[in-house]
């Protein structure tokens, strides 16, 4: 189909989006899709389950969207609800905390069994600690934008990514002597 | 710890891509969705879901690769070979559409074409024509599985659109013509979903029993029936597309083919069992006029040929028309 290209900003496709406009949503959420799809990994371990989440997650958001304050942020509002569309997946699969999973793109590392003993340990930290190492380390999210997605102080942003750092620093640590 | 040693190894350990088309995928099930939720169908396997994983046709590949090979080594695909629809010949066809689908370069070509780059445009294009000539070259020289053929010959259809699309970006980065090379890698971004869904209903295209078709095309039947859109397209009311009006004719085709889409790619991945393939080519024949209808509309509009537009519009009410009497001919049996 030939095309006419419509420059709408992102005021223009929120607008759109709460009239029930689908293709805006989408186009508002799009910058953010990777993102979206990593911390959702990052949390569920499973690149089935992760894609699936962002996709009830966007579904979420999008009937949630008149919740986003006039000015806010996009992404943290977005990553917070995937954030808590994992933590109901994990919920509902109290199994998958001891699946054992072979990990997509292992070809690309160096340290196998490191990796996967690194996933075991994130498995074993509680959802909310999983989440905040998962947007530091992984996603590389300042400590502000971390306290905005999970609605609390950048002190306490820091002090939770110590203290979940603290219970993984003994397997990092067993690795780093092994390797 | 060090914290980029943190970094490092939860990069190590967790470091993945979505699965190519998955945004894509989502932005389709967003627009065939409406504004008030509605729950999942219970059939587990939507092929919004399936569609996403790219991973996991892989895998089953890797299983058919053997099989496909050997029958590839075996008796070739030979040109123009009498159709088959037995699974060594369906896997063999699968097996030509991945390794024609994994050479379409990754990266978007938005990437590479914008602004004034016309070199690092060029370039990127030059690798881009030759992967859509051969795939085009693929899909004229092996004849598809039965199943698969309605697609196949849309496919023919877009893929040809697309390699002209691409030949335009060429020739405007050649003459450094930013306004033309912007206009004409939009039409090509416009096209890539068509191209990946479909290449991904195929890739995971299984038959399945009776009901779980019939279940299939019920729901596409009623998401098309509720696009507002595609019935103001469908419908007999004037359209008026020149001027400012554009747009919303723009925004009519476009909501129009996203719903046509999904419902093309639904009866390829859910595919009919074999006592209603009779059913399902007239539906998938319907259909792919009425795609065809679109991609007439689109281009009609792109040169604001108001007449071309009506004429496909007309094109399309009848195929939608036929449709409707499809789809009633595969529920009751």
């Amino acid at each position: 189909m030939a095309q006419v290209i419509f420059v709408q900003t992102e005021a223009d496709l929120i607008a759109a989006a709460r009239q029930g406009d689908g293709l805006a949503f989408a186009e508002l959420i799009r910058p953010e899709y990777r993102v979206a799809f990593r911390v959702a990994y990052g949390l569920l371990h499973n690149f089935d389950e992760a894609e699936d989440a962002v996709q009830e997650a966007a579904f979420n958001a999008w009937r949630r969207l008149g919740n986003l304050r006039q000015g806010a942020s996009l992404r943290p509002w977005f990553l917070a609800i995937v954030a808590n569309q994992c933590r109901t997946v994990r919920r509902s699969k109290w199994w998958s905390v001891l699946k054992a999973e072979s990990p997509e793109g292992e070809g690309q590392s160096v340290d196998f069994a490191g990796a996967v003993d690194l996933r075991r340990a994130l498995l074993r930290l509680s959802h909310d600690e999983r989440l905040i190492v998962v947007l530091r380390y992984y996603i590389d999210m300042p400590f502000e934008e971390i306290a905005i997605t999970l609605g609390i102080s950048t002190g306490a942003a820091r002090t939770r990514v110590r203290r979940a750092v603290q219970r993984l620093r003994p397997i990092i640590q067993i690795q780093g002597a092994a390797g | 710890m060090e914290e980029r040693t943190l970094f490092d190894r939860i990069h190590q350990a967790l470091d993945v891509e979505p699965g190519p088309g998955a945004y894509e995928q989502l932005r389709i099930a967003l627009a065939k969705r409406p504004v008030k939720p509605q729950r999942w169908p219970a059939f587990p396997m939507r092929w919004s879901k399936m569609g996403l994983r790219l991973a996991a046709v892989a895998t089953v590949l890797v299983l058919a690769i053997a099989a496909g090979a050997a029958y590839l080594a075996a008796h070739g695909v030979a040109d123009r070979a009498t159709p088959a629809d037995s699974e060594h010949a369906i896997a063999a066809y699968k097996l030509l559409l991945y390794n024609d689908y994994i050479e379409i370069p990754a990266a978007p070509i938005e990437g590479a074409c914008f602004g004034n780059q016309f070199a690092a445009c060029e370039a990127d294009v030059s690798l881009r024509i030759p992967v859509a000539n051969q795939i085009q070259n693929d899909l004229i020289r092996f004849q598809p599985p039965a199943r698969f053929a309605i697609a196949v010959a849309q496919m023919r259809r877009h893929n040809a659109l697309q390699i002209a699309r691409l030949n335009a970006v060429l020739v405007a980065s050649r003459a450094l013509d930013a306004a033309a090379m912007s206009r004409s890698v939009a039409a090509v971004v416009s096209g890539r979903p068509w191209m990946d869904a479909m290449f991904n209903s195929i890739l995971s295209s299984q038959q399945v029993t009776v009901a779980t078709y019939i279940r299939s095309v019920s729901n596409e039947k009623r998401n098309l029936d509720q696009c507002v859109q595609c019935q103001d397209l469908a419908g007999q009311s004037r359209i008026s597309c020149t001027g400012s009006q554009v747009a919303s004719c723009q925004a009519l085709l476009e909501s129009t083919a996203v719903q046509i889409l999904s419902f093309q790619t639904a009866v390829v991945l859910i595919a009919a069992p074999s006592s209603l393939a009779v059913q399902d080519n007239w539906l998938q024949l319907d259909l792919a006029v009425a795609d065809t209808a679109l991609l007439t509309m689109g281009e009609a509009l792109s040169t604001g040929d108001q007449a071309g537009f009506n004429a496909g519009r007309v094109s399309l009410q009848q195929a939608i028309a036929a449709v409707n009497v499809d789809v009633p001919d595969i529920l009751n049996g």
